[in-house]
């Protein structure tokens, strides 16, 4: 069975309302149709990446929204909005150890990450989501890294965060 | 032929630990009268184990054999997730990343 992934449809009627409620200004992902259209260019190489690695799939959806930036606003919430609903919908949980461990592994790959404490992000795996789209939407904590690259740093850390239940 | 895994006696990890930290290989079984009483990793294969997160999954991996045999997609649902369930679980994350 091919990896499951949410169509644009599926964004139309779920992450995308989810991601404009958290977003200080009012936007609307439908009414940017080069953006949508960009974004389900983006869910079908994805779907073509690795068709028995949920977690590439994944990983390489969440790299390319980030680089390729398909609408004007959200693109980092969104990424993380499409990486966790990608990850549930193949029977995977979300959690992480600890804060101490999710930092621990990032730093390892991205020297250059800036951590930051943030009190309204109480568990581990949400301080793990938030810091992966801050510094791979910044090339001076991301580094000289290929898109290859990068999206194989993601793959590698996703199962601090992703079990299968 | 089954090469039999390398295994180091107990008393000898107690009497000389430096000597068989250096000829350890990738792993090796410490036993007592035949018995594994633990696995030793080599730094490098263990620290890989951590940094993949592999280590910390590992309880998550049946050990009954029918679930070891279970297609690996089997949990792969078309379904879109609840979207109560993804905002408790990326709500905040959302909200963080918007500001």
């Amino acid at each position: 069975m091919a990896v499951a992934l949410p169509t644009i449809g599926d964004c139309r009627t779920g992450v995308f309302p989810l991601v404009e409620s958290r977003l200080p200004l009012a936007f609307s992902f439908v009414g940017e149709a080069a953006g949508c259209r960009h974004l389900e260019a983006i869910l079908d190489v994805a779907s073509h990446q690795a068709p028995d690695d949920p977690l590439a799939v994944a990983a390489h959806l969440f790299s390319a929204i980030i680089a390729q930036r398909p609408f004007t606003a959200g693109n980092e919430a969104l990424a993380v909005a499409l990486l966790a609903e990608t990850l549930l919908r193949n029977g995977f949980s979300l959690g992480a150890s600890s804060p101490e461990m999710v930092r621990e592994q990032l730093q390892w790959l991205f020297p250059k990450m800036h951590w930051e404490e943030r009190a309204d992000l109480a568990e581990a795996h949400q301080l793990f989501f938030y810091h992966l789209a801050r510094v791979l939407a910044d090339p001076a904590q991301k580094g000289a890294l290929t898109a290859a690259q990068e999206q194989a740093a993601v793959r590698h850390l996703l199962p601090l965060v992703a079990s299968r239940t | 032929m089954t090469i039999p895994p390398p295994t180091v006696a107990v008393s000898d990890l107690q009497r000389s630990t430096k000597k068989v930290l250096e000829n350890l290989g990738s792993y090796a079984l410490i036993q007592s009268h035949g018995r594994t009483k633990a696995v030793l990793l080599s730094a490098e294969l263990g620290e890989r184990l951590l940094a993949s997160g592999h280590l910390e999954a590992l309880p998550e991996i049946p050990t009954d054999d029918r679930a070891m045999e279970r297609p690996a997609d089997s949990t792969v649902t078309e379904a879109p997730t609840d979207l109560s369930t993804l905002a408790r679980l990326v709500g905040p994350v959302l909200s963080a990343l918007a500001h």
